[in-house]
């Protein structure tokens, strides 16, 4: 066990660097020059002024080879410095604090709304298979995994916060703030979690040893807790790090949306101002909070089957 | 049953009009007429016409054949890439096996369609880049699906009695494990299309995807937001193909992998 989380941090440290060398060699691939972008968005030299532009290359090391400047910039971030923001001039730690943390909140508001809808209808739908609960889940996972997270972030805002209704849903801070967003991000998660629980659940349900266990008379309640769940919660949490990947955009595109001042919209903004510290750091965090939800997920996997061992190939 | 015929009635009429309309249009889906803006459904402009006077339904065709040439491709590499490298991994077996397999496992812990984001978001919108970074990001997944079923293709016993006769190796994975391995990657493919869809248009709704004047269904959605009031119909009609594209593949896509991998199931 220690030594699978051991290997876990070090492939989470792999793909956090490949992710970083990603992001740097894009923003140097760009065209134009950096250090006039950079004298032109912080100190606002309109025109252009080419003198500032050589003081901020000299200053930002800019003038180096570029391989330089990588090892330069990989040595800092070690050290967790990610720099200042280009836009304001401040650190961008300082700036990001509250967008990681109303990031955290609705990002955990939309996992814990997903697995109140998916868990409980997905049970209900298992029950009875074809029943009428089971076609409505049916419709609901089919419906909302084809409309897209933005049109349903735009139809909410239409009709709560244009329409005015619902004052309280559509407050200007703290948690108000973030249901609505959560709610688009709960129903599109949800829809393709419940289709997976339920289909799980189901071929679990008829498999031999839980009909064995209706026979001997085990009471119906008992007989999935005790001998189907565990089963069935495998696929479902090897569906989950899939299900990560699109809660990680998905976060992006609602935060846009609905203007939430999360490190999604940071994220954002940046990549249009190209703030470029800003851009790493955001991509870093949201790619790392990816991993540690996986990485939870697979551990999860492995303490309820035996039979997987992580790390090792088969 | 009746789903796997509804969705593929759905894809088929939406290939049909992709493919036949430009056929009746005698207008560019860029020609700007600004006296026509707004103008509602009608005999010049069907679904009516945007902020510029342009054609809606020119420039949903337009954006739709842009949008599933793309996504197509996309799917395409993808599964290929994904299939020729499990068939190669399974066969070889050993050390290449687990190298291929890490590379795979490392690239897809990567969290894909934000780095797709930041990319296309960083490099400003072409349909290459879009193409070759949701390429790179996605092919693992094929991989690691595929690679299970080519493993239980290839256990069968009429493969080992080939290789026991000599069979040239090409030829068992192409006549013998690949049909067998065919059904479920089709229907792989046709649910990933939706999703690319959805990802495709999203990236064009944030202004990250292909470039400005390029029709393009969510950027044709994020055009024409501030005129809600009164261009519903314009609004609703790139709404309404994307619920439609996406439904229809993953209707067909999901009843596909569903009779795919039942019966090989039993098989095993």
């Amino acid at each position: 066990m220690r030594h699978s989380l051991f290997q876990r941090c070090v492939l989470a440290l792999i793909v956090s660097w490949l992710i970083a060398t990603v992001t740097f060699w894009c923003i140097h691939a760009l065209p134009g020059d950096l250090a006039l972008q950079i004298a032109a968005s912080r100190y606002s030299a309109s025109p252009p002024d080419v003198l500032l532009a050589d003081e901020v290359r000299a200053h930002y090391g800019l003038d180096r080879p570029l391989i330089v400047q990588y090892v330069q910039w990989l040595g800092r971030l070690a050290t967790l410095d990610f720099g200042h923001s280009l836009v304001t001039g401040r650190p961008v730690l300082d700036e990001a604090r509250s967008h990681v943390q109303n990031t955290i909140v609705l990002g955990g508001l939309s996992l814990t709304g997903a697995a109140l809808i998916a868990f409980p209808l997905a049970y209900l739908a298992a029950s009875r298979p074809a029943g009428t609960i089971d076609r409505l889940c049916l419709v609901y996972s089919s419906l909302f995994a084809a409309v897209p997270a933005f049109l349903m972030g735009i139809i909410l805002i239409n009709f709560f916060i244009v329409g005015n209704r619902f004052g309280a849903l559509s407050g200007e801070t703290g948690l108000s703030r973030s249901v609505l967003p959560a709610a688009v991000a709960a129903i599109a998660i949800s829809a393709p979690l419940l289709k997976v629980i339920r289909d799980s659940v189901l071929r679990e349900s008829r498999a031999i040893h839980l009909q064995f266990a209706r026979m001997r008379g085990v009471p119906d309640r008992q007989v999935f807790l005790r001998h189907g769940l565990r089963n069935a919660a495998l696929p479902v949490l090897g569906y989950m790090s899939t299900l990560f990947v699109y809660l990680a955009y998905d976060i992006v595109v609602i935060e846009v949306v609905f203007n939430y001042p999360g490190i999604g919209h940071a994220l954002y903004e940046a990549i249009k101002a190209r703030d470029i510290p800003t851009v790493q750091f955001a991509v870093l965090f949201l790619a790392i909070g990816y991993l540690s939800l996986t990485t939870i997920v697979d551990f999860a996997a492995e303490v309820l089957d035996p039979r997987i061992v992580l790390g090792g190939r088969r | 049953m009746n789903d796997l015929r509804a969705g593929a009635g759905m894809l088929l009429i939406l290939v049909l009009a992709l493919l036949l309309l430009p056929a009746f249009f005698d207008v560019s889906p860029d020609k700007q007429s600004l006296l026509d803006a707004f103008a509602p459904p009608g005999a010049d402009f069907l679904l009516g016409a945007d902020q510029f006077g342009r054609s809606v339904l020119v420039r949903l065709v337009e954006g739709g054949r842009l949008t599933l040439g793309l996504s197509l491709t996309v799917v395409v590499l993808c599964t290929s890439t994904g299939v020729a490298l499990s068939a190669l991994a399974v066969w070889m077996g050993g050390v290449s096996e687990n190298v291929m397999t890490t590379i795979a496992d490392g690239v897809y812990a990567m969290p894909g369609l934000l780095i797709v984001l930041v990319v296309s978001g960083l490099l400003g919108g072409s349909v290459s880049v879009m193409i070759i970074t949701l390429w790179l990001a996605s092919w693992p997944e094929y991989y690691r699906l595929t690679r299970s079923v080519v493993r239980r293709a290839t256990a069968g016993d009429h493969v080992l009695a080939s290789r026991m006769l000599g069979v040239n190796p090409n030829r068992i994975i192409v006549r013998q494990v690949l049909p067998q391995v065919a059904p479920y990657v089709i229907g792989l493919a046709v649910l990933s299309l939706g999703r690319v869809v959805l990802a495709v248009a999203s990236l064009g709704f944030l202004g990250v995807g292909v470039a400005a004047p390029q029709a393009e269904w969510g950027a044709m959605i994020v055009q024409m937001l501030p005129y809600v009031e009164r261009a519903q119909f314009q609004l609703l009609a790139p709404v309404l193909a994307i619920v439609w594209t996406v439904t229809a593949c993953l209707l067909v896509g999901q009843r596909l992998t569903d009779l795919a991998s039942a019966p090989g199931r039993s098989r095993a």
